[in-house]
């Protein structure tokens, strides 16, 4: 999945000159926590909410003694250094900078042009799909051998029986083999579960069949 | 007026909703409990009625008419291609084209069978006989064990099921009867058709208590599935955990419904009556006995006399385990409608013995399961810990 395919085209921006109280009015009345500074059309910096908690002043002060502070212009305090990433990268990546550098966004640029913004947000949505957690069926987990072509093995089970297969996940739970979990369109899994078990792959869920033992 | 006593719907012409030999919807299941309650002599012939197909016209009251159409060609092709979509010993059954498929006829679950518009139109016109006979006040309660057929949608078969009775039933109380209606699910499974056909309405409420969708299709009914639009709030689901035993479900099902039944006040009861949550059941893993099947439809009774002047119809539903299960459950919801005691009793031995030539399970002998047939649950404290939070989870959403 692409990094296009899941930004935002629409996002919050401001100008260098604006001032700390014009951002923070933006970022509410927009819903958003983060805001692009451009000048000139370019990106200059980046204003997260959590710059402007650092250093919006409290609350509990009148609004005479904190004026000046609030009417700073964002470049004072914007981040400069600003980690950005391009449309036809894969959610992977930007997930993985977001993760590695402990930060909430990255502009999405092509060349010098900004087309969009991905946030953390953006990427819990697309892993809620990716994991077929929305997806109709009942749920097969199956441990398997690491070793080329096992993937079609097991779906070849499914293809026989002309079911349909809405995801399909792989995870690591122990060295030696991992884990095939698919999302399945049919309510009767216990016939394929038993010819996966019976081509030598240990299935997880559903449990074995028969009276006491399913349990 | 006195009403008369309870109906009860059945026809032979209803066995032949029959996918295949080894599908594990079985209607035989019809059968015997028709036969198990004649046994116990509390069936009257007076009390037997054989339902009238649907028109086409109320199927239409929620299936688009292009889906009725593609059920009708299904049964014919399926006729000029050797009767059912069974597959061959390799696995493979006559090739089904897209058309049928994309309505999910023709699939592994719900396979094309020769007659299916016919047998399919009859269940759903047989629980529409009983929502009219409660509506017209002639009953106060009536049962279609046939129907149930909670899985289908609008323009799709799913899970066994072709035609959507519940649905249409429910759009024929709500069109001719204005009539508020409350859809009680208790299958294994989420009544996800019928909660789909209601999700915007507010005259419909919707309740399902399943297992979590986590792993057990249809993969729906969440905690936070609440129904959309001016229908927000009238759809409730209670996802309960792999291994729920009874005490736990029962639990859920009853603080909830008490908060449903002080929100809502409906004027008629459908309730689904799918006995696949037991612990037999091959294709669930929910842990409940006989001890549920007669607290729910005792339930459903007072409810019914309590808040909707007595009506109620029952609706079957899912059941695959039919020798072991569903007959006795299925008698204890006809128990109930008819205000007789459900106490512990012998199995009739006339009615044992025919079945028991044909099951391949060894049938219990008593109306009550023992204990002592199943096993202890390890992680029964967590299990139920989380369903005590599923409900505190639900309940927080009740005005």
């Amino acid at each position: 999945m692409q990094v296009r395919q899941i930004m935002s085209q629409r996002f919050a921006c401001i100008s260098p000159g604006d001032t700390m109280q014009q951002a923070r009015t933006v970022m509410l009345s927009k819903k958003v926590r983060h805001l692009l500074v451009l000048e000139n059309d370019r990106l200059a910096g980046l204003v997260s909410d959590r710059d402007i908690r650092d250093v919006f002043p409290s609350t509990l002060e009148s609004p005479e003694q904190h004026r000046e502070i609030i009417e700073t212009p964002v470049e004072k305090f914007m981040s400069r250094m600003v980690i950005t990433i391009h449309p036809n990268d894969y959610i992977e990546e930007a997930a993985m900078l977001l993760y590695e550098n402990n930060i909430g966004s990255l502009p999405v640029m092509d060349g010098d042009e900004i087309v969009g913004i991905i946030t953390m947000k953006d990427i819990l949505h697309a892993m809620i799909e990716l994991t077929g957690l929305h997806t109709h069926g009942s749920t097969i987990k199956v441990l398997v051998p690491d070793r080329p072509g096992v993937l079609a093995e097991v779906a070849e089970v499914f293809k026989r029986h002309r079911m349909s297969i809405n995801s399909v996940m792989v995870s690591y739970p122990e060295s030696e083999r991992r884990q095939l979990s698919f999302r399945i369109d049919t309510m009767y899994p216990q016939q394929v579960v038993k010819e996966i078990n019976e081509r030598g792959f240990e299935v997880v869920w559903p449990p074995k069949e028969g009276n006491y033992e399913k349990k | 007026m006195k009403k008369s006593k309870p109906l009860f719907v059945y026809d032979d012409q209803l066995l032949s909703y029959k996918f295949h030999e080894n599908h594990p919807f079985n209607q035989q299941r019809l059968r015997m409990t028709v036969e198990l309650l004649q046994a116990w002599d509390v069936l009257l012939d007076s009390q037997l009625v054989a339902p009238v197909a649907a028109t086409d016209e109320q199927l239409l009251l929620n299936h688009s008419a292009e889906y009725v159409e593609m059920v009708k060609k299904a049964g014919i092709y399926a006729s000029e291609h050797g009767g059912q979509t069974d597959r061959n010993d390799d696995g493979n059954g006559y090739d089904v084209p897209d058309l049928f498929t994309s309505h999910g006829l023709g699939t592994e679950d719900t396979p094309m069978f020769e007659g299916m518009h016919k047998v399919a139109a009859l269940i759903a016109g047989g629980s529409i006989l009983i929502g009219d006979r409660v509506m017209k006040g002639e009953i106060e309660h009536g049962v279609n064990f046939s129907g149930g057929l909670h899985h289908a949608f609008e323009d799709r078969a799913s899970g066994f099921c072709v035609y959507n009775d519940a649905s249409v039933l429910i759009h024929h109380l709500v069109k001719n009867y204005q009539a508020k209606v409350l859809y009680i699910d208790t299958d294994a499974h989420h009544g996800d058709g019928v909660e789909a056909s209601f999700y915007q309405s507010l005259e419909v409420m919707t309740v399902s208590i399943h297992e979590t969708g986590r792993y057990l299709f249809p993969g729906t009914g969440f905690v936070s599935d609440r129904g959309a639009g001016k229908g927000y709030g009238y759809s409730v689901n209670i996802p309960m955990d792999a291994f729920t035993e009874d005490e736990s479900w029962l639990d859920a099902f009853q603080q909830v419904m008490e908060r449903v039944f002080s929100f809502f006040r409906p004027d008629v009861i459908v309730s689904q009556h799918g006995c696949d949550a037991h612990w037999f059941d091959p294709l669930t893993h929910l842990c409940l006995t006989t001890e549920s099947y007669r607290r729910i439809p005792q339930w459903i009774h007072e409810w019914a006399h309590t808040y909707s002047e007595g009506r109620w119809i029952a609706l079957g539903g899912g059941g695959y385990d039919i020798w072991r299960v569903v007959p006795r459950a299925w008698a204890m919801v006809w128990l109930a409608m008819n205000d007789l005691p459900i106490e512990d009793r012998a199995m009739p031995e006339a009615w044992l013995n025919k079945w028991q030539a044909l099951s391949p399970e060894k049938m219990p002998q008593s109306l009550f399961d023992r204990q002592e047939w199943f096993k202890e649950i390890p992680r029964r404290p967590e299990i139920e810990q989380k369903n005590r939070q599923t409900v505190a989870q639900i309940l927080r959403f009740f005005p």
